[in-house]
């Protein structure tokens, strides 16, 4: 499902956070969205996965706007860049995930053990997901957004909180884990090596403003991407 | 005396656990929308609902008596002096107590879990039962102030119950009439019932409280 944004503004404390006339994130595939700290790439997330309202403008996903996210309907899987789990153990967090989207209890199941073996989290299931590591978490999170197989797939910062050796290791799998579980998908980063290594189309969000840089060709660094 | 004692019991309990389950179910979403929503004159709120915590209990009398009196707005409903004008008086020095702490309870919650929620597609209502289930032990804590606070005092259930034998006299009225009476062993005795009740009902609410730890 393509997500079209539309003349999309979000204003919060008197000042204009976004502001982007128009914008498509392409069907089936992998857009990164590049930007310093500060840009509103959290924010354009969050707007995408309903959970803020933006000021002006619309948001379409597959044709249809957006509304209040709800249930089974939900088009939308966020990551949060700072994972946030109920109390309870992971496999708690990734059920609940699933209950709310309607799924029944045996496919519950065994999607969460297939997901869990996947993003390499099985032996966590048991585990108090509040108390998980910094880079465990981020992976536990990064599993509860994959079980759902939302038509929207959306990561904010994924490799945020985890360190340099579990960085390259997760850097490695994400894109065959997104080819796995995620259709259309937005990620947001800081670095980009990350957007380099996991999108088919860039684009930088900076001051609120979003615009295209030129697509990755040949590993050659894309035109107008920030260093 | 004696006679009078289990029936004096069994209203206190009464009166006060009414009261006290009325201020949590208006309290407790009362407490959620003002963790949750960001309006203007909403810090002024809290610090108002933080006062309202420590309400002296006979100027909420005077308030719901004047409000509950033969001459008062409410004089037609013939409330004054009955059991209701009690519960009346302590469901309102119970609601900011119960306001207070589940905001507190609500907002010591990490910061996005109502977005994850949210996120995960749990309506309004789904959202509210899920943050109640992670902040159970504040709610808990609530309802643990709540009861105490309205089952001891005295200032507001003689104002507005008038402390009639038989009718409106509860634990905490009674041992002011007869400590003025000088039976102070009487009154020493009612005392004990007293904590006895505050302390059985904390120890149940503690012992839920703690199992409820994750």
């Amino acid at each position: 499902m393509d997500v079209e944004l539309v003349g999309l503004r979000f204003v919060r404390d008197h000042r204009l956070v976004l502001d982007i006339p128009s914008a498509t994130f392409a069907s089936g595939r992998t857009s990164a969205v590049l930007g310093p700290n500060g840009a509103g790439k959290s924010t354009l997330l969050r707007l995408i996965a309903g959970v803020e309202r933006p000021t002006a403008g619309e948001i379409r996903i597959g044709g249809r706007p957006l509304a209040r996210p709800r249930g089974a309907a939900t088009p939308t899987a966020l990551s949060f860049q700072r994972p946030t789990f109920v109390r309870g153990t992971v496999r708690h967090n990734l059920d609940l995930a699933l209950r709310l989207r309607g799924v029944p209890p045996a496919e519950r199941r065994s999607r969460i053990d297939d997901v869990a073996a996947q993003c390499g989290i099985a032996p966590l299931l048991d585990r108090p997901a509040r108390r998980l590591s910094g880079g465990e978490a981020q992976r536990a999170g990064l599993a509860r957004a994959l079980v759902l197989r939302a038509p929207v797939t959306l990561l904010d910062e994924p490799l945020s909180g985890v360190d340099a050796a579990g960085r390259e290791r997760l850097l490695a799998e994400l894109p065959g884990l997104l080819a796995e579980y995620a259709s259309t998908t937005v990620v947001v980063t800081h670095q980009r090596d990350e957007a380099l290594a996991l999108a088919g189309s860039i684009s930088v969000l900076s001051q609120g403003r979003l615009r295209e840089a030129e697509p990755p060709a040949g590993g050659a660094s894309p035109a107008g991407l920030p260093d | 005396m004696n006679a009078e004692l289990w029936p004096i019991v069994g209203r206190t309990i009464l009166v006060s656990g009414v009261a006290t389950v009325l201020a949590v179910l208006a309290g407790a979403p009362l407490g959620y929308l003002m963790a949750r929503s960001r309006f203007r004159g909403r810090t002024l709120l809290l610090a108002l609902v933080n006062t309202g915590m420590g309400l002296p209990p006979v100027v909420v009398g005077l308030a719901v008596w004047l409000m509950l009196a033969r001459s008062g707005p409410l004089g037609g409903l013939d409330l004054i002096y009955t059991k209701a004008a009690m519960v009346a008086a302590q469901f309102v020095i119970g609601v900011p107590l119960v306001v207070g702490v589940t905001a507190a309870a609500v907002q010591a919650l990490p910061r996005e879990l109502p977005d994850l929620l949210v996120s995960l597609g749990a309506g309004p209502w789904r959202t509210m039962l899920l943050i109640a289930r992670e902040a159970r032990l504040g709610l808990l804590a609530a309802l643990m102030a709540g009861f105490g606070a309205v089952i001891s005092e005295v200032g507001a259930a003689m104002t507005v119950g008038g402390n009639l034998q038989g009718s409106t006299r509860v634990l905490a009225t009674a041992i002011v009439t007869l400590t003025g009476r000088g039976e102070i062993g009487a009154a020493l005795i009612l005392g004990g019932v007293l904590l006895l009740i505050a302390f059985a009902a904390n120890l149940v609410l503690t012992i839920v409280q703690q199992r409820a730890e994750p």
